[in-house]
């Protein structure tokens, strides 16, 4: 049977990426330039990898959840590395 | 006496063990999950190549979002999220009433966040904010006006495709909780856990979708 995750745990989580979330909308009202995106994607993947560790369980899963997961972001990887190395150094559209 | 030994009832043919059944089953969802992370990635992708091309369009296009109900939403969603997490956790225990309830209050959200994004959807077309033939943003015209237009073409693309997929994951909430009424999931929990897993990654996605459209600089 798959593991209990024990509500407290769950509940911290919640809580941190409710903190996420306010964070990431005050950033929004600062003027940092590049930093206001990198800030930004920094904190929506902490929600993100939050959310499949511990409430999707991939923290507790075994290795073929894992490796799907895994799977997955290395192909939108090499989707995005590959666009967005094209798209940034040839000057137009 | 059989020489067979019994199965579980719940055990397919070409499964030895419920573990191994359990296992290939969560595999299963993530493949799917996969392939819809992918789909999404893609559009992302078109987001990225145009905010970077035409920023200030952007800029003025994020403008006009209202970042009280974006972020309403996103905490519907994650709240939704965590009810359905219990869900899963109550139907492990076997404990029906609450599976029930945890369900329920799950749908209760993933229903408002559909009716919050309706109502923004209703001011946009007010405001003449939708992508279609009266679409006008005062004191822009040509290239500029088509490239705040590109925000919002991709902004109701993107929410709307992800409303989809609220509204699919709110039928399958509703479709759990009639089941776990007549006591059929709670001798089988995975049903609840599966669609949960379709219910986080739902979550996940808006979890992108609010920064990016909602909180380009001020």
């Amino acid at each position: 049977m798959p593991s209990i995750v024990p509500a407290p745990l769950l509940v911290a989580a919640y809580v941190l990426m409710l903190g996420s979330l306010v964070g990431n909308t005050l950033v929004s009202y600062l003027h940092l330039g590049r930093w206001n995106l990198a800030i930004t994607l920094f904190l929506a993947w902490t929600n993100a990898v939050l959310i499949a560790l511990f409430f999707m369980r991939v923290r507790y899963s075994g290795h073929l959840v894992r490796l799907a997961a895994a799977a997955a972001l290395f192909w939108v990887g090499v989707m995005w590395f590959l666009t967005m190395s094209d798209y940034v150094t040839r000057g137009f559209l | 006496m059989s020489l067979v030994p019994e199965r579980d009832a719940h055990l397919a043919e070409q499964f030895d063990d419920l573990d191994q059944q359990h296992r290939a089953e969560g595999f299963g969802m993530w493949v799917f999950l996969a392939t819809e992370v992918m789909m999404f990635s893609a559009l992302f992708l078109c987001y990225a190549v145009y905010r970077h091309e035409y920023f200030h369009a952007f800029l003025l296009g994020s403008s006009r979002q209202d970042r009280l109900r974006g972020g309403i939403d996103a905490t519907l969603l994650l709240t939704s999220s965590l009810s359905m997490t219990f869900a899963i956790q109550s139907a492990q225990k076997k404990r029906r009433w609450r599976t029930f309830v945890f369900l329920l209050v799950a749908m209760g959200l993933g229903l408002a966040f559909l009716g919050i994004e309706a109502s923004e959807y209703r001011a946009f077309f007010d405001q003449h904010l939708f992508p279609g033939g009266d679409f006008a943003v005062p004191g822009y015209h040509g290239a500029a006006l088509q490239h705040i237009r590109l925000y919002f073409i991709l902004y109701f693309t993107m929410v709307s495709l992800h409303g989809l997929h609220v509204a699919i994951g709110v039928i399958l909430l509703g479709f759990l909780a009639v089941l776990n009424l007549v006591q059929v999931v709670p001798e089988h929990e995975t049903p609840v856990e599966m669609i949960g897993l379709y219910w986080h990654f739902v979550d996940i996605v808006f979890q992108f979708l609010f920064p990016m459209f909602y909180l380009i600089m001020r």
